[in-house]
């Protein structure tokens, strides 16, 4: 039998080094209709006030969401079209659980729910909105089993080698005007070969949060992002930030996202609060 | 059935008083929305300085379903799928200017930029929102208009405060209102911008609860899962947490009519409204 080279694609992600495989998340379908994950919080995930960051969060999200909506479109394919979280808690030791379930199954949409909660309490709550796209060969396929025992991702070696920004190569260019850079690399590419939709909302919330730790002059960290995503990211992602709103104790930024090589088209847009407590 | 976007909106356009107009190339596609809104004592929030955030919700919500129903013609009209809102400050001297225009125009959905800016305090951003709607094709075809587009309304005959022109009462720890045909939309269901103002008393009512103080919405994230046909609809907060910038709340709005469906699902900031501008 001769091999479809996309099937064999889809079969293959994500790539043995690849952001998804060093998370390490345990993930569980269950009969109820829920998905669960398991993050282990680690240093590389921290941030300097020794907590996990907003937009790690939000991958772990786009993933459990992304897979739960995409058992819930099958055999049709999905794309993150929106991605909100809302934080009222920090994360700094131990495990942080993310469960996840289907608000609404639509034709075209699939709206789902996620809430955080670490060892010390909750954590968050977010929700997602992901547009139904017909099959392609190049879609991953998937294990359709309704309740599926706790899965992983992780393979010998897998973990990181250094703090997560600079295994995904953020560059802060200009930390006041929440200006940053990220390259679309093999480690960080979702299964339709753009930058992951959780990569994007992390580079909006390390753009908004230099740029609102500026502006309000205390060490802020983010707490929401609202994201709608209008474009894939295929080449080197660039931020722009506007701060709306800045006082000691938070402040709101609007952070637009371009792909440099595709004509400084815009792919995303944001809008992000940051507070000094979360 | 016949969608008379106009005379479905009528109430709704009175009472919030934005006056609408087309200000993009139209004929080659483009479509920008420009709205204007005074603010109306009848708006004004518990500080009495700014309008009150659910009718800043439901204006923006307005506008932006205006230029998303432009933007879906010829082919359909718009019904809203989500609303995500920040409001940048909670004063207001006016009038506001709401301007919206088209990120993505989709096959099966649009997505509308909304930015409201404070002509009375130099332009000063207001609140940045974005509103996805989903393109359907009515049955008799989509709804006409005259381009460029433009509604005037006439004065609010019915001045009151926004829980009482929609009938709103307070139910234990939840809120709840009737399905008032002049609150329905072009598709005979509650008016998005109606379901956003619910869900906005819907929070401050479990927030002020909590703070036994004045309190407003400054940032919203609304869901829209299901139609409300049929009434009473019940919006109930959930508090999840605190911080800097007020408590986070998630609130379910459901039909009880309709076999308690779910409508809505939101997630809300509600702060003091004397915790920063």
């Amino acid at each position: 039998m001769t091999s479809d080279p996309g099937q064999e694609e889809a079969r293959s992600y994500p790539p043995e080094l690849h952001l998804l495989r060093d998370l390490a998340l345990d993930v569980e379908h269950r009969a109820d209709g829920t998905s669960a994950a398991w993050l282990k919080v680690v240093p590389e995930l921290l941030d300097d006030t020794g907590a996990v960051r907003a937009g790690v969060f939000a991958t772990i999200v786009d993933m459990i969401g992304g897979g739960l909506s995409a058992q819930t479109a099958a055999p049709n394919w999905i794309a993150t079209a929106d991605l909100t979280l809302h934080l009222v808690g920090r994360a700094t030791r131990g495990t942080v659980e993310a469960v996840a379930r289907v608000l609404r199954a639509g034709r075209t949409t699939v709206v789902i729910e996620v809430s955080l909660r670490s060892v010390d309490g909750p954590l968050g709550i977010a929700t997602m909105t992901f547009s139904v796209l017909p099959r392609r060969d190049d879609n991953p396929v998937l294990n359709l089993t309704p309740a599926a025992p706790r899965t992983s991702l992780v393979l010998p070696g897998s973990g990181f080698r250094a703090p997560l920004l600079a295994e995904l190569g953020v560059t802060v260019v200009d930390a006041a005007a929440g200006v940053v850079e990220v390259p679309v690399i093999d480690y960080s590419r979702n299964s339709m070969g753009a930058l992951q939709g959780g990569i994007v909302a992390l580079a909006i919330d390390v753009a908004a949060e230099q740029a609102l730790r500026a502006a309000c002059g205390t060490p802020v960290r983010v707490s929401d992002v609202q994201v709608t995503y209008l474009a894939f990211v295929r080449g080197t992602l660039r931020t722009s930030t506007e701060v709306v709103a800045a006082s000691p104790g938070f402040g709101t930024a609007l952070v637009d996202v371009i792909d440099v090589d595709a004509e400084t088209r815009r792919t995303t847009t944001a809008r992000v609060v940051a507070t000094k407590d979360v | 059935m016949d969608l008379d976007v106009q005379r479905a909106q009528r109430a709704v356009t009175q009472y919030f008083g934005v006056e609408q107009h087309e200000i993009g190339d139209y004929a080659n596609g483009e479509v920008i929305i420009e709205g204007i809104a005074p603010v109306q004592p009848h708006l004004l929030g518990a500080a009495k300085s700014g309008i009150r955030s659910g009718a800043l919700l439901a204006m923006i919500d307005h506008v932006g379903g205006l230029t998303a129903g432009l933007a879906a013609l010829p082919e359909g009209w718009v019904v809203s799928t989500n609303l995500s809102l920040r409001i940048a400050t909670l004063d207001h001297a006016g009038p506001l200017r709401i301007r919206a225009e088209v990120l993505r125009r989709g096959r099966a959905a649009v997505v509308i930029r909304v930015r409201a800016t404070d002509d009375g305090a130099g332009t000063r951003t207001v609140a940045d929102a974005v509103l996805t709607s989903a393109v359907l094709v009515p049955e008799t075809g989509p709804p006409q208009w005259q381009r460029p587009a433009s509604t005037v309304p006439a004065p609010c005959e019915d001045p009151q405060p926004l829980e009482v022109w929609l009938g709103v009462r307070a139910d234990g720890d939840a809120v709840e209102m009737d399905v008032r045909d002049d609150l329905r939309n072009p598709w005979g269901i509650l008016h998005g911008a109606v379901v956003a103002s619910l869900v906005d008393l819907a929070a401050e009512h479990a927030v002020g609860a909590i703070t036994h103080a004045p309190v407003a919405t400054a940032d919203v994230v609304l869901h829209f899962l299901a139609p409300g046909r049929v009434g009473p609809v019940t919006a109930r907060a959930e508090v999840l947490g605190e911080r800097a910038d007020g408590h986070v709340a998630r609130v379910e709005v459901r039909d009880r009519g309709a076999d308690n469906r779910v409508m809505s699902v939101a997630t809300a900031t509600v702060r003091g409204v004397d915790r920063g501008k």
